[in-house]
């Protein structure tokens, strides 16, 4: 019964604190939130935790959520652990140095067909091992949507700031995805 | 953003990576035990929490009442009758007004000598007493007063007509303790101590001078009569270090600006010599609330390391001398300067330790004398739980 509630339904139900509806939405979402959870943080632990931390705050402030068309159910989730992740960052965020200044831009962009045939794990993996910053940029910019002025405003850096530290994102993953293909 | 950003995006999107084994069984463990507890009621009631234990701590200071009685100094009553032996009846009658004078004085004052209290001592007396007394008494015996006696003490060991002298039995006041008050604030659960060493500071007798001056509280008030024996502070007294137990609360303002706050009591005792009554206990009890910005220099998941300056107003709810009511100090600001370590044990409730200095301001209203007023500048080092209210931590 559960699994053919739309998301309204599904929300409607959770705010009535009813256990199987809960467990639908679990099921529904948490492999998607543990994902973006771990393009954030780079740990699958620390991903995890923030995954059930996120959807618990979630299905406490069901009551708050508001339809806005397909999708919108994940679209609020995942507002919630990006918030819960970049404040999890900020916390954990000892002032460090970036010393890799010396950066060059001829990289070659790969083409979708060589995208296409990189498995999602090994991007996700590439994605982790970025510098958290650096990673927090690409996945604000390039995944979740974010301007430069958004995140220079939730990483407490400038826009100029969070540009340049984007480019340096991409240089890292273009480098990374040219290295794989070639090994091919 | 370019092509192949886009086809990164898309991909990923899509992607669901297999959840770690035991997660569903996990979350639902968590999301039980975070329902009846989640992080607003937590907040709510810490809120609730800390205002009714610093209420009841605030009711216990205010209610507390003096040392038992039976605990206090009693000093015995000259008996209204003079020396009978004298050489100049002008003396004699100038003496015997005195002594009508201080007694009259003595029984205006049932609150500092009660009147159950006053042991009868035997009339009888030595000679040898008697001049030692009279050593004591000092310069409130006049001049030819201390001749004639000194006439007395040689020939009437045992005479009917021998001078009675004020007996003094001095018991030492019973301390006093805080217990009550760090069994409220440990009951309530929120224990947030500063316990610091009980060491006290003794000041060289050479340093101060007597005090002559009235003193609160002095069952004896020097000047009334100059045949009175006057209970004087001599220059030897000790100050303890205070002992503080307190509440604190911690409001983040921003990522690293935070303000700390809260409210301490804090026990100042000291002990005061008297040449008549003996040692004589001073104990106050303050209240005091601390201000200060906190600037967190680094943080991570679970410690935060911070600096933080401020203020802290407090003020005296009641001072006893020897178990009798004194005149307290006001309201009264100090300096803080603090740097610390904070453990967060949960997302709401961190162990702490932070070494602490404190200036207390200069102030007329500062009228006791403690271990602040010796040691204005206080180097301490607090330790306890504090409450994060409102915090900004995501765990």
């Amino acid at each position: 019964m559960y699994k053919e509630l739309d998301e309204q339904e599904l929300a409607r139900h959770c705010s009535e604190r009813d256990r199987l509806a809960e467990e639908e939405l679990y099921n529904r979402y948490a492999a998607r939130v543990y994902t973006l959870c771990r393009r954030y943080t780079g740990d699958n632990d620390e991903a995890k935790d923030l995954m059930q931390d996120s959807l618990i705050q979630a299905l406490n402030k069901i009551d708050t959520f508001r339809f806005a068309g397909k999708g919108s159910l994940y679209r609020w989730m995942s507002r919630i652990a990006i918030n819960k992740a970049i404040n999890h960052i900020k916390r954990q965020r000892w002032r460090t140095v970036s010393l890799d200044f010396l950066q060059h831009d001829d990289i070659p962009e790969p083409s979708d067909e060589e995208i296409n045939s990189i498995p999602q794990e090994k991007l996700l993996e590439w994605i982790s091992q970025m510098p958290e910053v650096r990673r927090t940029v690409f996945n604000l910019y390039c995944i979740d949507g974010y301007s430069h002025k958004e995140i220079g405003k939730m990483l407490g850096i400038s826009e100029k700031g969070s540009a340049g530290t984007l480019a340096k994102a991409r240089n890292q993953l273009k480098g990374e995805i040219q290295r794989y293909l070639k090994e091919q | 953003m370019s092509k192949w950003e886009e086809t990164v995006k898309n991909r990923l999107e899509e992607y669901e990576s297999p959840l770690p084994e035991g997660s569903f069984a996990e979350f639902f463990e968590r999301r039980s035990a975070a329902s009846g507890n989640s992080g607003a009621k937590l907040t709510t009631w810490a809120r609730v929490l800390v205002t009714a234990v610093a209420a009841v701590l605030a009711v216990m200071l205010f209610r507390r009442q003096p040392g038992s009685p039976a605990d206090d100094i009693q000093i015995i009553i000259p008996p209204e009758s003079p020396v009978a032996v004298a050489v100049d009846s002008t003396d004699i009658q100038v003496f015997e007004h005195q002594a009508v004078r201080r007694t009259a004085a003595l029984q205006k004052e049932p609150a500092v000598v009660p009147e159950n209290r006053i042991e009868e001592t035997s009339p009888e007396v030595t000679g040898g007493d008697v001049a030692k007394s009279r050593e004591d008494l000092g310069d409130g015996y006049p001049d030819n007063f201390k001749e004639e006696s000194a006439v007395t003490d040689a020939d009437s060991p045992s005479s009917p007509f021998a001078p009675s002298v004020p007996e003094i039995t001095v018991r030492k006041p019973a301390g006093l303790s805080v217990v009550p008050a760090a069994g409220a604030v440990a009951g309530g659960g929120l224990l947030a101590a500063v316990l610091t060493p009980m060491t006290g500071s003794r000041q060289n007798p050479s340093d101060i001078p007597i005090h002559s001056d009235p003193i609160p509280g002095d069952p004896v008030r020097p000047g009334d009569d100059p045949v009175t024996p006057v209970d004087k502070r001599t220059k030897e007294y000790s100050h303890r270090f205070p002992l503080q137990l307190g509440l604190s609360t911690r409001i983040p303002v921003s990522e690293r600006l935070s303000i700390t706050t809260g409210l301490e009591y804090s026990l100042y005792s000291s002990t005061f010599t008297y040449t008549l009554s003996g040692e004589k206990e001073q104990v106050a009890h303050y209240v005091e609330i601390p201000v200060r910005m906190d600037w967190t220099l680094a943080s991570n998941n679970n410690i935060d390391v911070y600096l933080g300056g401020g203020i802290k107003g407090d003020y005296c709810l009641g001072a006893t001398l020897g178990g009798e009511a004194v005149k307290k100090d006001g309201f009264n600001l100090s300096l803080l300067g603090a740097g610390g370590i904070q453990f967060n044990v949960t997302e709401w409730l961190g162990v702490y330790v932070e070494p602490e200095i404190s200036y207390t301001l200069p102030s007329k209203k500062l009228i006791l004398e403690t271990y602040r007023t010796e040691h204005p500048l206080v180097f301490s080092v607090a330790g306890g739980l504090r409450i994060n209210i409102g915090t900004t931590k995501s765990k």
